[in-house]
């Protein structure tokens, strides 16, 4: 065993600056606390999330309504492969199994009646109940969030919904109504910074749900 | 005899790879080998739990138990993840199944030396002295794991970087995360048809790493790094050779074919030029070479009979 060379310490000290540049690089770009990324319960404090996670993919597996998705390296290097909700393909509720198997405590403690996911907003250039009667996600929603006002419009109430995301898996938009492109629902869960951002629950299009 | 274990190391990466892909299929919250398990048991990638810890200062028991999990079958099984679990050794193996003999020894790939006929290796042009490879990549073989061992400098960074930095960066880059980022990408691809730039990101940086870096695993793996320095408590499991049978020790003939079949410069006739033992990945390549059969890896070192390391010097 050789002591501390010169050559190690050079070779020790390059090492660190192209990691330590790369990372910062990274960062820089993606590395951002607010985000429009849906997090699995106990995942919503950003920073947090981008500490701890190991892109492990017990969460995404373990998940028994498929809801968990990855984020790609579309949505930012630094955030690809950690866990997101993807409502296209499930709703939560809330089973705990995710936060039980990340090693890392990356997805922590969450209490549906007072933690959020996020927030739904209702988009009225989709939703169906503008153009004819439908009332799937009042009748959906578990947590009774979601009421219909005297036009029969799906109005949310943001102090009682979690975010669980099963209106926006359930709302047929996209089904009963002409293809108007995208992927976009009539009712779509946002991310707790963005809902902050908002400041209320259904907009009239998908500009004003990304302004 | 020849390959076997070879074909058995195959096995067991592509066994790791359709694990991952069950716990895709179905709701087992298997994982992948950054942190794999059944339901609260589970190993963690120790490298990627020390950046985790570093990075939010905190340590859940999960990560604790996971880490402690992991040292405990390091300490039992050594290096065995690098030859028998990685997928990296899979990919180069996949990709690149072939390797000139000039390639071979510099490369000193597992699967080429210890697949190579025996004649050809007996009948070799390569002069000994320089097939012994006493030093490698610039420092000697006995060298390795230390200070001057590029893997523990990449090893440092990568600390160092996520403390700096407060996230585990080198998890971004890990060939071992990426891999299987890069079949869970293909794999949602086929069942979502869900298309993204990871598709294309991930498999590039993989090929980097793999194939063009190749020399990745003994130069620049800081997870290789991590496991050899607990390692280095391993007593189990280590190579020995029977005095009696070997050629070598019992003076019958010059033969050093597990020295020139090891991956990782261990020669077992030569402490001197020899990597430490830590660094052995219990591949199984030196006992493949052998012609007597005199390599075993026996749980305990056997008090009688076998030295681990003859004390006979170097002859040229």
């Amino acid at each position: 065993m050789t002591g501390c060379t010169r050559r190690s310490f050079v070779g020790f000290c390059t090492a660190s600056a192209v990691l330590a540049g790369f990372g910062g690089a990274v960062k820089a770009a993606d590395g951002a606390s607010d985000t429009d990324i849906l997090r699995p319960p106990g995942g919503q404090f950003e920073p947090a999330m981008l500490a701890t996670c190991l892109k492990c993919d017990r969460c995404l597996s373990i998940c028994h309504t498929g809801v968990i998705s990855l984020a790609k390296v579309d949505d930012g290097f630094m955030k690809a492969r950690t866990p997101t909700m993807d409502f296209h393909k499930g709703g939560c509720d809330f089973c705990g199994d995710c936060q039980k198997v990340c090693p890392v405590g990356a997805l922590g403690a969450f209490d549906p009646a007072h933690n959020r996911l996020g927030t739904a907003i209702v988009q009225k250039d989709r939703c169906v109940a503008y153009f004819n009667g439908c009332t799937e996600c009042r009748e959906a929603c578990p947590f009774n969030a979601i009421s219909l006002d005297d036009a029969g419009h799906p109005v949310v109430d943001s102090s009682v919904c979690n975010g669980c995301g099963v209106c926006e898996n359930i709302c047929p938009a996209l089904v009963y109504r002409s293809f108007a492109g995208g992927t976009r629902r009539g009712i779509v869960v946002a991310s707790p910074s963005r809902f902050e951002k908002l400041g209320k629950t259904a907009v009239e299009d998908e500009s004003e749900m990304m302004a | 005899m020849k390959g076997k274990s070879r074909l058995l190391r195959t096995l067991t990466a592509l066994a790791v790879v359709a694990a991952v892909c069950l716990g895709l299929a179905v709701h087992t919250g298997t994982g992948t080998p950054s942190a794999w398990g059944i339901q609260d048991v589970a190993a963690i990638c120790p490298l990627g739990a020390l950046e985790s810890a570093l990075a939010s200062k905190t340590i859940v028991p999960p990560l604790f138990l996971g880490f402690a999990f992991v040292a405990v079958l390091t300490l039992v099984f050594g290096r065995a993840f690098c030859a028998w679990g990685c997928p990296v050794p899979l990919l180069r193996r996949i990709f690149k199944p072939k390797v000139s003999d000039a390639e071979a020894v510099e490369t000193s790939c597992v699967d080429e030396c210890a697949s190579a006929p025996v004649e050809d290796s007996s009948a070799s042009p390569l002069p000994s002295s320089k097939k012994r490879k006493v030093f490698w990549q610039g420092v000697p073989a006995a060298e390795r794991g230390g200070l001057g061992d590029s893997r523990n400098w990449v090893l440092g960074g990568t600390i160092v970087s996520t403390a700096l930095l407060g996230f585990p960066v080198f998890c971004l880059i890990c060939p071992v995360g990426l891999t299987f980022a890069t079949l869970i990408a293909i794999w949602r691809l086929f069942q979502f048809a869900e298309t993204s730039l990871s598709l294309l990101v991930f498999p590039l940086i993989l090929v980097l790493e793999v194939l063009v870096l190749r020399k990745w695993c003994h130069r620049f793996c800081p997870l290789g790094a991590l496991l050899s320095l607990i390692s280095r408590g391993n007593r189990t499991l280590r190579p020995q050779s029977d005095t009696e049978m070997c050629l070598h020790t019992a003076g019958k003939a010059e033969c050093r074919r597990c020295a020139d079949a090891c991956p990782e410069q261990i020669d077992l006739h030569d402490s001197v030029v020899s990597a430490p033992m830590s660094e052995c990945t219990k591949c199984r390549a030196c006992a493949d070479a052998c012609p007597m059969g005199a390599i075993s890896f026996p749980l305990l070192k056997a008090k009688k009979k076998t030295v681990p390391v003859a004390s006979e010097p170097e002859k040229d």
